[in-house]
């Protein structure tokens, strides 16, 4: 079956409304899978998109669906009509890229699929040479930036080792009977791939922590009613946001704040308290709490200390564990059962500090390697990911036998390729003839 | 004298054989011209058969009813599966071969093929008019029509043997070459190159101390090349191992000056991976030696084919070599190894028909083309024998997709690429490697056989019948199933996720085989042996099969859509030059071809397809093939 592709259709980001579009046979799964409040062929809806695992909140937007042939590109077409973050753009694209048979869509390829289908006659599609020149003045442009030039060499860089990894790997395959190609010979190479994986994986974050220059560290409070998280908001923004009450439940829906903290950009979300309730408000305000906590870049779980009851399976192993209201214990933390990272107590603001240290440091560490956001197109990451999660697939199973194992490197080969030019088999015989002697 | 044929083949080796008879079966009138019909079947290098992607090669030719699987079974006297502890997809049958049963097999399938007539003859000339093909004229002046012809000539065009500072002019030893058909050539604007091969020394049986020397020996179970070969028919030999040595190495080293190789006599382009003793030592001489192995070329034959010693060094410092390797201390030399020099033609002049673009009816196959190997000939004579057959008989030609055969993928990579040294198959050339295996080469390419009719009818009725048997196997394991608990109650090792499998999914386990689910469902239990394999290694790669349908698919779609052979690509607008240049040279056949090409982009392909559209538009002329 023709794979189902997307792509982010409007303009750069951040923008008020983004729109992703997604087109071919399997289209209808995002609307089954990611849109709780649509079904397939409704013309407009405002739906709920969530997650297809988790099945979690990401967003509120339009969705229009255009069923097969009527739409731009002759096949089944869906557009996600969302909020223009860059947050909630990445992770409805991370969503989609897992799904069966889906994923990005390479430049011009919903143009391509139109002209196959007939959508567009010809004097439209001559007008694609304009696309072409384009295209090519994108990439003069990019060749001049040294950022590009630079992401290049470093693709190139794991293209070439992947390149003499798949070399002893085909090696082991191929010239079986060679004398100089030792029966377990690519025995050696799944250290190398850890490596690459590992190298990549270092790169995806700097992505991320552009991210969090731009848009500020994600911090949620999170934990059971009436554990001061509103009050502790308002203690970090020196001011009253959040309506604070003894009442258990007072805070329903999301509260942001964006604050300076030790030189960061640190937006704090206070949330919903976490329990069992009937209450279908409170209900979808718990759901969004842990929305929240997903995507967030650190979560804080407050207790309360005149709490005695711990749900610790509540907190997550992210989690850091704060205990408020320390002034009700009175005299030390360490007496309370409850393992703790810091005490707090905002009357004399005991604490505080230390907790804004470790809020302000999380943030820095969190940015500290972003002097290398080199691969920042949509299209780039995802080649890296697809290359990644391949490498994983060869090198996490020992048990694989190995012409699966080298086919998951040639998927890696070609995402690489993607990015940099095409990897000839040709280059991987090259290698494995300058390094054996092959040949009886 | 004139006579009329629908195909000429010329040249008698394993492309010539394939083609003669790929195009008889066909149903076209045949001659195969070739100097001496007792050549017919020589094997002129190592006297073996099939090995990693050349198997694969062997099982396709079989597929379609060709003539090299059948006749390596019967001259076959040692048989191995190699990769035998890997993957079914990477395993590859090889045979050592009588060198004397195999030629005699080859000459009684290509007396016995009705359609063809072998008449001994040399050919002068091929006859062109008007840019078309019309029949070749023999060197005593006769002329034979035909609409088709088919080039085979190996190593014969400007044939040239070196042997330390002896020059022969030779396609063989001992067998002259062919020059008058490069000029030929070069008229009309085919691009020569030259490329080098070499052979070893072939060695006295009685003289080598054969008790000293390590032996390996065939498989316990030997599996056979052919479908249609029910067992096999020779007793199997050993084979002698033993290895180069410091002293091989510096005789080596203190002659290379006379080495053909490096004294600078030989200009053509040698294979990386089939490298002379020579390049050995330069290129790898740190090593302290280099296997050799001794392998008789037949039953009761004299000479023995040392193989990874072939060389051109003088005949008595070949002799001075040989004998200071263990177990050659007293080897004789039958006939001293060369190496030959020969014209290929690039075979980016071909379409994937093998039909030259610049000369309609006149077909290349062969190591003409730029390849190494009896396999690569053979399945490329195939190719070529088909599409002649088909052209004489105004029918479409017949096209091998990459996604099917590594036959498709050999033939893509020559008219697309081209060469820069001897083209050898290896399994790492196809991308879905997976799916192109030896134990279902039949599965994929016999039915377009029968469909194309080149598949005789013992062939078709056998594979029908195996078919019939391996599909109610198929449907039957995957109809019956069970929960994850009545698995574990039944002693079946699965995850306890509530989900439902059937017996084809539990196969695709690797500690499940078919004979525990037959205890399980005894209506399994009556399969038979080759057809529980069969179905345990498509079980086994199923869920990565499925993964690659979606390339595929892609993939045959564009190459429904034709790119016309007289397309103008250089009226594209908007393309860089260079992306033109390498439309030009590689002239693709289709939107498939054409989307391979270094630096493509969706938006170009479409650039391309909306001009193939609107040309057919004005012409009114919509174009369509078939394909396997």
């Amino acid at each position: 079956m023709t794979d189902t592709i997307f792509a982010l259709s409007s303009g750069g980001l951040p923008s008020g409304v983004a729109v992703i579009r997604i087109s071919g046979p399997q289209s209808r799964v995002v609307i089954e899978t990611m849109c709780n409040d649509t079904r397939f062929g409704e013309a407009i809806r405002l739906s709920s998109i969530v997650d297809p695992v988790s099945r979690m909140d990401i967003d509120r937007g339009i969705v229009l669906s255009f069923i097969a042939p009527a739409s731009f590109t002759g096949e089944d077409v869906v557009e996600l009509h969302i909020h223009g973050g860059r947050a909630v753009v990445e992770k409805i694209l991370k969503s989609l890229s897992i799904l069966d048979g889906f994923r990005h869509a390479d430049a011009g390829e919903f143009t391509y699929r139109a002209f196959e289908n007939g959508k567009l006659d010809l004097t439209q599609a001559e007008g694609i040479a304009d696309l072409i020149e384009s295209e090519t003045e994108t990439q003069r442009i990019l060749a001049l930036d040294s950022a590009a030039g630079k992401a290049r060499e470093i693709v190139e860089n794991w293209s070439d080792r992947l390149t003499a990894i798949r070399a002893l790997v085909e090696a082991e395959i191929d010239f079986v009977d060679e004398d100089d190609i030792a029966d377990n010979i690519s025995g050696g190479v799944w250290v190398e791939v850890k490596q690459l994986i590992k190298e990549l994986n270092g790169y995806l974050e700097n992505v991320h922590a552009g991210e969090i220059i731009r848009n500020g560290f994600r911090v949620t409070l999170l934990g059971k009613p009436n554990s001061g998280k509103s009050t502790l908001l308002n203690c970090l923004a020196g001011r009253d946001v959040a309506i604070v009450s003894d009442e258990p439940g007072t805070t329903r829906d999301i509260l942001e704040v964006k604050l300076n903290l030790g030189g960061q950009v640190v937006i704090v979300s206070d949330t919903a308290g976490i329990h069992e309730t009937s209450n279908t408000v409170e209900k979808e305000g718990i759901k969004r709490a842990r929305n929240l906590a997903d995507i967030s870049d650190m979560n804080i779980w407050l207790h309360s200390a005149d709490d005695e009851i711990f749900d610790i399976t509540a907190i997550k192993d992210n989690h850091l564990v704060v205990l408020s209201k320390s002034d009700k214990i009175g005299t030390s933390n360490e007496l309370h059962p409850l393992p703790n990272d810091v005490s707090i107590s905002v009357f004399g603001d005991s604490g505080i500090d230390r907790l804004v240290g470790l809020i302000s440091e999380a943030a820095k560490d969190a940015t500290s390697h972003s002097g290398d956001i080199l691969f920042s197109k949509e299209r780039q990451q995802a080649g890296l990911i697809r290359a990644r999660d391949a490498l994983g697939d060869a090198s996490n199973k020992n048990e694989l036998p190995l012409e699966i194992r080298a086919e998951h490197l040639r998927t890696a080969g070609n995402s690489f390729g993607r990015i940099v030019g095409k990897v000839d088999v040709e280059d991987i015989l090259g290698e494995i003839f300058a390094k054996f002697c092959v040949g009886k | 004298m004139v006579t009329r044929y629908d195909v000429v083949v010329i040249g008698g080796g394993h492309a010539g054989c394939e083609a003669a008879a790929a195009a008889a079966r066909m149903g076209a009138k045949t001659t195969l011209v070739t100097h001496q019909f007792s050549t017919i079947g020589e094997m002129s290098c190592n006297p073996a058969i099939g090995g990693l992607g050349k198997g694969h090669l062997v099982r396709e030719i079989d597929a379609l009813d060709g003539l090299m699987g059948r006749v390596a079974d019967y001259g076959g006297i040692q048989f191995r599966l190699l990769n035998r502890s890997k993957g079914p997809a990477v395993r590859g049958p090889r045979a050592q071969e009588d060198r004397e049963l195999y030629r005699d097999g080859m000459q009684s399938a290509i007396r016995e093929t009705e359609n063809l007539v072998v008449v001994e003859a040399s050919v002068e000339d091929i006859r062109i008019v008007d840019g078309m093909v019309n029949g070749v004229i023999l060197a005593n002046g006769s002329v034979i029509e035909a609409g088709c012809v088919v080039l085979t000539t190996g190593t014969f065009l400007r044939g040239v043997i070196h042997i330390g500072d002896k020059r022969i002019s030779a396609g063989r030893m001992g067998e002259k070459a062919t020059h008058g058909l490069s000029k030929t050539l070069e008229t009309h604007k085919f691009n020569l190159a030259r490329l080098k091969t070499g052979t070893p020394a072939r060695l006295d049986r009685e003289t080598i101390n054969w008790n000293i020397l390590e032996m390996q020996a065939g498989d316990e179970k030997p599996v056979a090349f052919s479908e249609l070969s029910d067992g096999l028919f020779n007793r199997q030999i050993e084979c002698g191992i033993s290895r180069t040595n410091r002293l091989t190495h510096e005789i080596i080293e203190e002659n290379l000056k006379y080495s053909a190789m490096y004294s600078g006599q030989i200009k053509g382009t040698g294979p990386r991976y089939c490298p002379s003793i020579e390049d050995k030592i330069v290129r790898f001489g740190q090593r302290d030696g280099h296997q050799v192995f001794l392998e008789p070329e037949g039953l009761n034959a004299r000479s023995v084919y040392p193989n990874g010693i072939s060389t051109s060094l003088p005949e008595e410092i070949q002799l001075k070599f040989i004998r200071t390797i263990s177990g050659l201390e007293k080897a004789e030399i039958l006939q001293p190894g060369y190496a030959i020099e020969y014209d290929y033609v690039d075979p980016r002049s071909l379409l994937p028909s093998l039909e030259a673009r610049a000369i309609g009816g006149f077909f290349l196959a062969g190591q003409i083309n730029g390849t190494t190997g009896y396999e690569e000939a053979a399945a490329q004579g195939l190719v070529a024998g088909l599409n002649a057959a088909r052209k004489a008989d105004g029918g479409e030609a017949i096209h091998f997709s990459r996604t099917s055969s590594y036959i498709g993928v050999m033939i893509d990579d020559l008219v697309s690429k081209g060469v820069s040294e001897p083209y050898r198959m290896f399994t790492s050339r196809a991308e879905y490697r997976l799916s192109l295996r030896a134990d279902n080469a039949d599965q994929r390419l016999t039915p377009l056989g029968i469909d194309i009719g080149c598949v005789g009818t013992k062939r078709q009725s056998r594979f029908l019948e195996k078919m019939e048997i391996l599909s109610q196997y198929r449907d039957l394991s995957s109809v019956l199933n069970m929960t994850p608990n009545e698995a574990v109650a039944k002693g079946l090792n699965v995850n306890q996720d509530g989900v439902r499998r059937s017996a084809y999914d539990l196969m695709s386990y690797p500690h499940i085989s078919y004979s525990d689910l037959a205890k399980v469902w005894p209506q399994l239990a009556s399969a038979p042996e080759w057809a529980r394999e069969q179905l345990q290694i498509e079980a086994s790669y199923a869920v990565y099969l499925k993964r690659q349908e979606a390339d595929v698919a892609a993939v045959r779609r564009d190459e429904g859509k034709r790119i016309p052979a007289d397309f103008e690509f250089s009226n594209l607008p908007g393309l860089s030059s260079e992306l033109i240049g390498k439309l030009e040279k590689i002239r693709p056949i289709d939107i498939a071809q054409a989307s391979r090409i270094d630096g493509m982009t969706p938006a170009a392909l479409t650039l391309l397809l909306s001009r193939i559209k609107r040309d057919e538009r004005q012409s009114g002329t919509p174009r369509s093939r078939g394909a396997a």
